[in-house]
């Protein structure tokens, strides 16, 4: 309590500022626990907001090389566990593999006679294909919480880069979100910030697939017109639509179909076709072609 | 018990707790929307009278730790910190007639299973609160966010009297409810 008298001296005035600013400390000590509690949260909040703002930040995160290590470990261990499931997949694969090989073959020989075939040699072979796949394996991860992430054994060394897409065997996975030298850090589409552009395999219909947190084999599909043709069963897979996936990579099947309250749309449950809890190969897709499209893009404004 | 005691006893459910925490409960589904921590007890054992500041800054070592190996900067951290904030208040509200010894660690076998459980149910409703509401932030889905708190705190109170239960008693007071 500082009741003034109104004596315009400088001592007075600086006195009272003195007096006036050992009350505030006096107020700060009585509630440190309050103030230390404040400093703590922000200092907290400021962590989650860069993480969330740019939500790719790879610092205190898992592809820190000693976490990495741990995690390759303890991987290897429940690897050689499934083995059997992991190697029945990559035979799946490798049968589809075979038959587009030779049904490639075929074609190719029916084009051999063709004239064209000597021009179209000579530029083919300079370009390089359209992506390139290198395979790896997920090491750590969760699955169990409401904003998943998967951590992968290749890193900057092997180029990846982020924004990379992540296959398995049995279709999309999701796309890289943090590059460290060895490992990565991959977004998968159980992650409730994943936002994927699909469509109807038959009808091309696109749409947007979003999780709702509940469950792991189960995402949604939002934003189909409900004058396209939906049953359950019907594929979805890739729309091509972002730059991020080629088009028509595997997503998941509908279960079922329901209107969305706003109208005129469908909100459609997709079951997915890659069991999370048990995916360990995956590819990792590189778009050759990206900077020259999107430096095309950019020139054109 | 001495202070060395103390710090060791800490020191180890730290490391046990953590390293069940991080390397066998997160890579496991028992439920869906289930995601326990027990990592709590380490929180939980601090003695009666540590001051709340220092109980903060544990809050967020802890915190921290599980962050590091869980991609998520800061969530754990806050969510501890404010659960410490509250404890004494918790404390205070399931007391025994006889005030608390200063220097006594909570534990189940000295204090009751029943008065741990209650201890044990306000922290981690407390703390589950904060965690899942920041972990949702901006895609916020209410309600399996608020099913997620349950079940989780539910699987979390139920780890923590499995663990608690196994550590050995600070103290022969002997039960009062």
């Amino acid at each position: 309590m500082s009741t003034q008298t109104s004596v315009d001296t400088p001592t007075c005035g600086v006195i009272s500022a003195i007096y006036d600013m050992h009350n505030f400390f006096k107020f700060l000590l009585r509630h440190t626990n309050f103030f230390v509690f404040l400093t703590l949260e922000v200092f907290c909040a400021v962590l989650v907001v860069n993480f969330n703002d740019y939500h790719r930040s790879s610092f205190l995160s898992t592809a820190n090389l000693i976490n990495g290590t741990v995690n390759s470990i303890t991987s290897s261990i429940s690897r050689y566990v499934n083995l059997p499931q992991e190697n029945e997949a990559l035979a799946k694969q490798n049968t589809a593999l075979l038959q587009q090989i030779d049904l490639l073959q075929r074609q190719l020989s029916a084009v051999a006679d063709s004239a064209l075939l000597a021009v179209a040699d000579s530029t083919t072979q300079a370009d390089k294909p359209h992506f390139a796949y290198r395979s790896a394996h997920v090491v750590g991860g969760s699955t169990t919480r409401s904003r998943n992430m998967l951590t992968v054994d290749a890193g900057a060394n092997d180029g990846i880069r982020q924004d990379m897409a992540v296959i398995s065997p049995e279709g999309v996975v999701g796309l890289v979100a943090a590059v460290s030298r060895h490992y990565c850090l991959v977004l998968p589409i159980i992650n409730t910030s994943s936002h994927i552009s699909v469509k109807l395999k038959g009808s091309n219909h696109r749409g947007q697939l979003n999780w709702d947190g509940m469950s792991v084999s189960t995402a949604q599909m939002i934003d189909v017109p409900e004058h396209a043709e939906v049953e359950i069963g019907d594929t979805i897979v890739t729309s091509g639509a972002s730059t991020f996936f080629p088009e028509g990579l595997m997503v998941g099947t509908v279960n079922y179909i329901e209107p969305d309250r706003n109208g005129g749309f469908y909100n459609i449950g997709v079951e997915l076709a890659v069991d999370f809890n048990a995916v360990y190969t995956v590819q990792m897709i590189e778009d050759t072609r990206l900077t020259e499209r999107t430096e095309l893009e950019n020139s054109y404004q | 018990m001495n202070n060395t005691a103390n710090i060791l006893r800490l020191l180890i459910i730290f490391a046990i707790a953590t390293v069940v925490q991080v390397l066998i409960l997160d890579n496991i589904e028992i439920l869906p929307l289930c995601n326990p921590f027990v990592y709590l007890i380490f929180l939980l054992s601090f003695p009666f009278g540590t001051r709340t500041t220092t109980l903060m800054f544990a809050g967020l070592v802890a915190g921290l730790a599980i962050d590091i190996s869980s991609n998520t900067p800061g969530m754990h951290a806050a969510a501890c910190i404010f659960a410490c904030y509250l404890r004494r208040f918790m404390l205070t509200a399931i007391s025994f007639r006889t005030a608390y010894k200063e220097d006594d660690m909570p534990s189940l076998s000295s204090y009751g299973t029943v008065w741990y459980a209650k201890y044990a149910t306000m922290f981690v409703v407390a703390h589950h609160i904060v965690l899942f509401f920041v972990e949702q932030f901006d895609t916020l889905y209410l309600l399996p966010t608020l099913l997620r708190i349950v079940v989780s705190s539910v699987a979390s109170v139920l780890l923590i009297l499995l663990f608690g239960s196994l550590l050995p008693a600070t103290h022969d007071v002997g039960r009062q409810d």
